[in-house]
């Protein structure tokens, strides 16, 4: 099952996780939605962990003002599709994987079916109506989602876990008008490495997943902080359930 | 009536903590609380929009649970309740 040079990629971690967590990696598929600041690292680490399959979705094409965070594309590939970039970059990082991006407009398709044979789902998305889709798409096929989402100088986090937790609309129920929000890219690393983290916790069972709160990190302080959160009764979407 | 509020990100630095008790009336809601943290132009035009509705940048829970679900600046607060007040992050 294992050929030796794919062992020696996982040196580092098998000690930590044993052959059985990195199987359980290989097994296990990861839909990431958004190819941005967040989606390119959360998909890098979880590449070189070893997620057995791994989807990309992102209608987006490179520009060069995307660089500043968007740390996986290079200034020639301005104009390139991001899904395919970055598989293609990542299948380079690590080959023994599944890998694949698509350029689907998430706020344009219903994905309740293309997300169903993926065990985890990421929200690395850069705008809410297309996080209420694949919100909706969570709760209707029963699979986590680790929302994540930035500004400025900061980030937030919270897994999502049908059933057991509140969902996005219960948490965000109205949105404002955003224009194209300033970052700083390091806030988008720290956070998509958060959301890479949050995965493997899932997929090997171990640690405590952040359900039912919200952490919030203020790069300018260095402090992560817990918002404690809860299921609304009334949510439209989940209805608390 | 005691109620918590916990400020992240920007909000620590504009109101100057990371947590603040304040006792308010036990029929306080949170226009009234509110009222009280916007105690300067600054704040107040951070916190608040022009027509002093809640700004829409910013996200107000109580007890984990958003404040445009209970009622807004209606909200009823209640004793020991914990307000958290953080910047809305739209972006990825």
């Amino acid at each position: 099952m294992w050929d030796k040079l794919e062992l020696l990629h996982y040196e580092r971690q098998l000690g930590l996780i044993g052959r059985r967590g990195q199987s359980r990696l290989k097994r296990s598929g990861v839909f990431i939605a958004g190819a941005g600041g967040l989606g390119t690292a959360a998909a890098s680490y979880l590449a070189a962990a070893g997620i057995g399959r791994i989807l990309i979705v992102d209608r987006d094409k490179i520009q060069v003002n995307n660089l500043n965070r968007q740390v996986m594309y290079a200034e020639k590939d301005a104009g390139k599709l991001k899904a395919a970039s970055l598989a293609g970059r990542l299948s380079g990082l690590n080959p023994h994987l599944e890998l694949r991006g698509e350029a689907i407009d998430i706020s344009a398709s219903d994905i309740r079916d293309s997300v169903s044979t993926f065990d985890v789902l990421v929200d690395a998305l850069d705008n809410f109506p297309s996080r209420y889709v694949l919100n909706s798409a969570a709760l209707a096929q029963g699979i986590p989602l680790v929302h994540a989402s930035v500004r400025g100088f900061y980030g937030q986090v919270t897994t999502i876990v049908p059933g057991l937790t509140p969902c996005l609309k219960c948490l965000f129920p109205e949105i404002p008008k955003d224009d194209s929000p300033s970052v700083l890219g390091p806030v988008c690393g720290v956070i998509g490495c958060l959301q890479a983290m949050e995965v493997i916790k899932y997929l090997l069972g171990n640690g405590s997943l952040l359900m039912n709160k919200l952490l919030v990190f203020d790069s300018l302080k260095g402090s992560l902080d817990e918002v404690e959160i809860g299921r609304r009764a009334d949510c439209p979407e989940c209805g608390g359930r | 009536m005691m109620v918590r509020v916990k400020f992240l990100a920007n909000f620590r630095d504009l109101f100057g903590a990371r947590v603040m008790d304040l006792d308010l009336s036990p029929d306080a809601r949170l226009r009234d609380l509110l009222g009280e943290l916007c105690n300067s132009p600054e704040r107040r035009a951070q916190i608040l929009t022009a027509a002093g509705e809640i700004h829409p940048q910013v996200v107000i829970m109580k007890d984990g649970t958003p404040a445009q679900s209970l009622g807004g600046l209606e909200m009823p607060l209640e004793e020991g309740a914990v307000i958290a007040i953080f910047p809305f992050l739209g972006g990825g």
